[in-house]
């Protein structure tokens, strides 16, 4: 590998590095969504559910 | 490489087929200084690889989920595609999921060029690769088990979220029921019959992945000189180089076969699309499974030094070139029988394998 191909696989490394933190940010907001609409089944269940 | 081991080792003897001049010499691949990251490369790779951890920890949750009551998946599934909010994080989720299969695939592409080989960039980039193809790629490409929008998101998925769906689908009856309650009685007569041979087929191929998984953690175990001597020797095992071979063979052909589905049939529109579906599915698997197996040899030929079997396999997921005109279709006799056995030196020899 010359100079020069380091030095591309290294700004392509680096663009990989950004791509993949833009893509954990993306499903950490989903996975958030998640967490919330779960919270929300949790207090619908406990108005339908029948009290003893 | 051969001319360096004149007088093997009983270790060795046991290893090694021995020397033919009709056996094609593999082609090594030079080390050179370069291999040697430079240190910005090396903290890009160390970052990508706390990266690739955190990303790991997101699909366990997600896994969690997926282990859910059905109706409570439901309802938070449809919340989310039907909230503003919701819609907008999916449609994120898919456009970075795209960029981040532009910048994989960019950059692996610039890897299986010989002269920009590294071994450990292979294996972060690899480690990269296989996100994609995984349960956050299904997400990615479809919002999390949405059957209604799954099949109009195969497209933008790709060939890994496809691949992804189908292990979902399948673990999801009504969705399954679904396609099979379309297909004809001659169709799913031809179902029944190619899911008993699969099954087979697959079962084969899980029982090398697991024997792969069980020799990886053995010489994971093993001192780095140990480790490199496992490398080499199986560098020049003739029977890990063709099973290697036949493996990557087998895998470009379904890929292949998988590439022509997504595009001939993106939207599964009608009965015949449904159970071509359902036909190729286990094919699915069988690819996914073959991709863990080349991966985990991956993995282990670079970890170790064995370049030319790293090479091979880098090169092997290279090909997609004029995949259009050589498709035809495939039946479960296009996997080959290979077993463990079969491309893996035997490490019988205690001082290497106990």
């Amino acid at each position: 590998m010359t100079p020069s191909d380091m030095a591309d696989i290294t700004k392509d490394t680096q663009a990989l590095k950004h791509a993949l933190d833009e893509y954990n940010k993306a499903v950490a907001a989903y996975l958030k969504q998640i967490e919330i609409h779960r919270m929300r089944y949790s207090i619908k269940q406990s108005f339908t559910t029948p009290s003893i | 490489m051969h001319e360096t081991t004149p007088q093997p080792s009983p270790v060795e003897q046991e290893l090694i087929v021995p020397t033919n001049e009709s056996l094609e010499t593999p082609e090594v691949l030079t080390p050179t200084a370069e291999s040697v990251e430079t240190p910005a490369l090396e903290q890009e790779l160390a970052s990508i690889e706390t990266a690739t951890g955190l990303t790991d920890s997101y699909e366990a949750k997600v896994v969690q989920f997926a282990a859910l009551p059905e109706e409570e998946k439901t309802f938070v599934t449809d919340e989310i595609e039907h909230s503003p909010e919701g819609k907008g994080i999916v449609a994120t989720m898919k456009e970075k999921f795209a960029q981040l299969v532009h910048a994989q695939g960019h950059l692996h592409d610039k890897l299986v060029q010989e002269h920009n080989y590294h071994p450990k960039l292979v294996q972060t980039v690899g480690k990269v690769g296989s996100i994609l193809g995984g349960v956050l790629g299904t997400i990615a490409g479809h919002g999390f088990l949405g059957a209604g929008t799954s099949v109009a998101g195969a497209k933008a998925g790709g060939y890994g979220a496809l691949k992804a769906m189908e292990h979902i689908g399948n673990r999801i009856p009504s969705m399954r029921e679904k396609m099979l309650n379309k297909a004809s009685p001659e169709q799913q007569e031809k179902l029944a019959t190619v899911e008993t041979m699969h099954t087979q087929t697959l079962e084969n191929y899980e029982a090398n992945l697991s024997t792969l998984s069980a020799l990886q953690e053995r010489v994971q175990h093993l001192s780095p000189e140990q480790q490199q001597q496992v490398a080499q020797l199986l560098e020049r095992n003739i029977k890990a180089q063709t099973g290697t071979e036949i493996l990557a063979e087998s895998h470009k052909k379904h890929k292949t076969l998988f590439e022509k589905f997504e595009h001939k049939m993106p939207m599964l529109a009608t009965a015949t699309e449904y159970t071509t579906h359902v036909l190729i599915g286990p094919s699915l698997h069988a690819v996914g499974i073959s991709m863990d197996l080349l991966h985990t040899i991956e993995l282990w030929a670079a970890g170790g030094g064995a370049e030319t079997i790293t090479k091979k396999l880098v090169n092997s997921v290279k090909h997609l070139g004029d995949i259009f005109q050589k498709f035809k279709p495939k039946t479960p006799e296009a996997l080959p029988e290979t077993t463990a056995e079969d491309f893996l030196p035997k490490l019988k020899d205690k001082s290497i394998a106990a």
